[in-house]
């Protein structure tokens, strides 16, 4: 079955992707694509190929169109059809998943081992060779308004805070289409962006449980991949800001966030993982609503659910708290966390550590999810390992994390708001 | 058929699949193993030292709403709340420090015939870990103040579990598909048991459910080393006898009834339903064919890449403008009996739209239990492995399916045993297990929502087989 996901890899843990194995092996091959394997002895091949092509790369008359992009795979291919295409993955048992975040655009594939070599020839068709016939567009028109009438308050919230956090950079542009753009892009300008950026030369393909070797000769010879190198984005720096969105329900969401470190930076991913899990983290299922860590503690009277959150790109990111408080309770909850970090000092860390580096270790052992996180370690950074330099932080520079995020807010509120203080109040 | 033959030239690497096929079971076989002992007193231990850095070790415990009573409904997840609220040694506060410390998380989930509490952590940390499992189940505090908060805590959960359509429906459907048996009790409790449930009840519950007997420590990962495991295992729990000092627990028997259940609110968003017919328990030999079967019906629902083009017939035809939301397969095993069938949501605005959704989704059970291709199973094998060996590839997906290998069967399956299995698998053996359980079997109905147009009984129960075969 053909299934989206949207937001992965922008949040959660990019991070993991920077564990090292002893048995994953890289190159790049002439023309420019990154191949990447990661042998576990498992029955199940997880793939990904990935494009440098997430929606930062949307021209400012382009918005929304990575995302329907996205929802194209699955259809026509330029040498294919779409229905035999995917009828032949059926028999092999693949699940096929195509993903954008800001970053990046791909397709991943988990497959039986055994049938890795039919699922990979698939693979590469449906994810870099998308025809965008004229009759499929109106189709497509559908499942993007299916989309878009099914986000959460969480996805509203995350493309609220890049447009916050980044202003008119590039990382600013939504995963999803404005709602009013839904099918407005015409085939030329669907294959434009496809010609320009689904290129081998800012193209990864990365697999657990394959053989190096088949991976490689797929990817030299047999991958449908078109030649070339698209041209580098424009920085999209954090500025800072806000974004308010009033809804129905009794509660208000909130994000608020400062500058984080960068995908590349990996010392600075570190300090940045083990900083967040000393604001929150939730050791106890039922222990009590707010978890335990620092701003935890600080909202507890509040009653709010607390969570860590944190977006790593390769030029840029952002790091803070996701917070889901009673509406009333909003106000002292939003000051008493932003109070909070504003005026962070680093205790004991040993703890936060530890719990830094086994969320790293368990983000690695779900291969299906773990893939897009490599491929956006692949395609973004040159860092070493994450588990090494988390063993390495120290209180300063955690602390240095902490001044970095509290010393500029990007705030988005969802839900009853009206007791949120605006981002120039904290 | 003729659609796959065009795909052929682009699998290039296609000659090597045999091979690699042998490869995979190769690969299952020289995967780590798993070893089991029973202490003394019947508590078994199963271990697997897969040299990762990271561990999940579990305690798995039968007990669950199948036991209880309608007094007593919900005790079994009032309990496990209750196991976090701090011990005799720990507090609540002590336990969060002391394993936010070690980087490790506790966790735990009731259902209807088993409680499982399992903490992730550091594989340098095994010890400290079983010692704190341990001190969790076996010196907890169940003092009266935490015992009156939690009770808050359960009644806003089921305020909350009231708008969970889907979980409203799954208990509509258990109360009639198992009435007058205990699989037809709420693993969440009532209202009225939650509020009433008292703190010596739960404290008797425990002593008469978590005999070791009826336990499993279950452990997967690095540092997982048997004999460890084992010597911790004898030193935390060697001592539980097997006395039960309040009643022996009972299920209350299995008996599946063909009937119907509707929840009529014409204020919910849409129409939520289930239909199944009565699944097989978790060791029965038809367990694995019908779960390929069940994996194959699939799940698809409005947000989905493929819908007209889905490489199912079904979904092709479901989509076909019956006001269909979503559907998803379900396959429940429990110990001796299960749930095999389909849950959807629909607008279900016209009597006729909600029929054909039936009738398409029976259609395909029909064709499997009549039709089946050769083609087509390798098909239906080759997506369940996808989904069984993801699951099982981290180490607490691992450890469950231990888990509930041991507490269930008595023994333990490898992971190259299943593979074994699945391809022993044919179209004829499918049919036989699709013959034996679901073709003109009974079949229980719940509707929750917007129910006017849900057919009635017997128009469903007509479908379950076919004029010509």
């Amino acid at each position: 079955m053909l299934s989206r996901i949207s937001v992965r890899g922008a949040s959660s843990a990019a991070a993991s992707a920077t564990a090292s194995a002893p048995t994953k092996q890289t190159h790049t091959t002439p023309s420019g694509l990154i191949v990447s394997s990661d042998e576990r002895n498992g029955a199940v091949s997880h793939l990904v190929l990935a494009f440098r092509a997430g929606t930062r790369y949307e021209l400012p008359s382009q918005k929304g169109l990575v995302h329907h992009i996205r929802n194209f795979v699955g259809r026509d291919t330029n040498n294919y059809l779409g229905v035999p295409l995917l009828w032949s993955t059926a028999g092999t048992g693949a699940t096929i998943r195509a993903f954008a975040t800001r970053d990046l655009y791909g397709v991943t594939l988990s497959v039986p081992r055994a049938e890795v070599n039919v699922a990979l020839s698939v693979l590469g068709h449906v994810a870099a060779q998308p025809s965008f016939k004229p009759w499929e567009l109106v189709e497509n028109q559908e499942t993007l308004i299916a989309d878009l009438a099914s986000r959460s308050a969480f996805d509203f919230l995350n493309d609220d805070v890049h447009r916050a956090a980044f202003r008119n950079g590039g990382l600013s542009n939504g995963l999803f289409a404005p709602k009013k753009l839904v099918g407005t892009y015409s085939q030329a300008e669907l294959q434009g962006f496809a010609a320009s950026r689904l290129v081998s030369g800012e193209a990864a393909l990365f697999g657990i449980n394959v053989a190096h070797d088949v991976l490689a000769n797929y990817g030299e010879n047999h991958a449908p991949l078109n030649s070339g190198k698209g041209q580098p984005t424009k920085a999209s720096p954090f500025v800072g800001g806000e974004s308010r969105r009033w809804s129905s329900g009794k509660l208000a969401h909130v994000l608020l966030v400062g500058e984080g470190a960068t995908i590349s930076d990996v010392k600075g991913l570190a300090a940045q993982n083990v900083l967040l899990a000393t604001l929150a983290h939730n050791t106890l299922k039922y222990g009590g609503k707010s978890g335990n860590g620092i701003l935890a503690k600080a909202v507890a009277n509040e009653g709010a659910g607390i969570s860590a959150y944190q977006a790593a790109y390769a030029d840029s990111g952002i790091a803070g708290v996701y917070l889901t408080v009673d509406g009333a309770a909003a106000g002292s909850a939003v000051r008493s966390i932003a109070k909070a970090l504003k005026n962070f000092t680093a205790g004991d860390i040993e703890g936060a550590k530890a719990l830094a580096t086994s969320r790293v270790a368990f983000g690695v052992e779900n291969g299906a999810d773990f893939v897009i996180d490599k491929a956006a370690y692949l395609l973004g950074a040159k860092g070493e390992c994450i588990m090494i330099a988390i063993s390495q932080t120290t209180k300063a520079d955690i602390e240095a994390a902490a001044k970095k995020l509290s010393k500029k807010f990007a705030l988005a509120s969802y839900g009853d708001i009206d007791h949120v203080p605006y981002v120039d109040e904290l | 058929m003729s659609l796959r033959q065009l795909v052929r030239p682009i699998a290039t690497l296609q000659s090597s699949r045999s091979a690699s096929a042998a490869a995979t079971k190769q690969i299952l076989e020289s995967a780590p193993a798993a070893h089991v002992t029973s202490l003394k007193n019947g508590f078994r231990v199963v271990s697997e030292d897969n040299g990762k850095p990271t561990v999940t070790i579990g305690i798995f415990v039968e007990n669950g709403s199948r036991f209880e009573t309608q007094q007593n409904s919900g005790v079994s997840s009032f309990l496990e709340h209750l196991l976090y609220k701090g011990t005799n040694k720990r507090t609540q506060q002590q336990l969060e420090t002391e394993l936010a410390g070690l980087g490790a998380s506790l966790s735990s989930e009731t259902g209807r015939d088993h409680t499982a509490y399992y903490v992730q952590a550091a594989s340098k940390d095994v010890e400290k870990v079983v010692d704190i499992v341990a001190d969790i189940l076996r010196n907890p505090k169940l003092d009266a103040a935490a015992v009156e908060k939690e009770r808050q805590v359960l009644l806003n959960k089921l305020d909350e579990l009231e708008g969970n359509y889907q979980n409203l429906t799954f208990d509509m459907l258990h109360t009639t598909a198992f009435q007058g048996t205990g699989l037809a009790h709420y693993p969440h409790g009532t209202t009225k048991s939650i509020q009433e449930i008292t703190a010596d009840q739960i404290r008797q519950w425990q002593a008469d459910n978590y005999r070791p007997v009826r336990m499993v420590l279950s452990a997967v990962g690095g540092g997982a080393e048997h004999g460890k495991l084992v010597g911790l295992a004898e030193k935390y729990f060697g001592d539980l006898s097997n006395e039960y000092p309040g009643k022996v627990p009972s299920d209350l028997g299995i008996r599946f009834t063909g009937s119907e259940f509707r929840f009529r609110n014409d204020k919910f968003p849409a129409m939520f339903a289930a239909i199944a017919v009565e699944g097989v328990g978790y060791g029965h030999a038809d367990a694995l064919p019908l779960a390929v079967v069940a994996n194959g019906i699939g799940q698809w629902d409005a947000t989905h890449g493929s819908s007209h083009n889905a490489p199912k017939r079904h979904v092709q035809r479901l989509v076909e403008g019956y006001g269909l939301h979503g559907f998803e397969q379900f396959n429940i095993n429990y110990k001796n009996t299960g749930l095999w069938g389909v849950y959807f949501v629909a607008d279900g605005k016209d009597f006729e739209n909600v029929t054909n959704i039936h009738s398409i989704i029976q259609k395909e059970w029909k064709h499997m239990a009549c039709a089946l291709e050769a083609q087509e199973v390798e098909g239906l094998i080759n997506q369940y492995r996808n989904r069984f060996f993801s699951k099982v590839e981290s180490n607490t997906g691992k450890a469950k399916f231990n888990a509930k290998e041991l507490l269930y069967t008595g023994h333990l399956r490898s992971l190259a045993d299943v593979e074994e299995q699945l391809s022993n698998l044919s179209a004829n053996s499918i049919g036989q297990a699709m013959n034996r359980h679901i073709y003109d079997r009974d079949i229980a109905t719940a509707g929750v929502g917007r129910t006017e147009g849900f057919p009635e009984y017997s128009y469903i129960r007509q479908r379950m087989w076919w004029w010509r075969l």
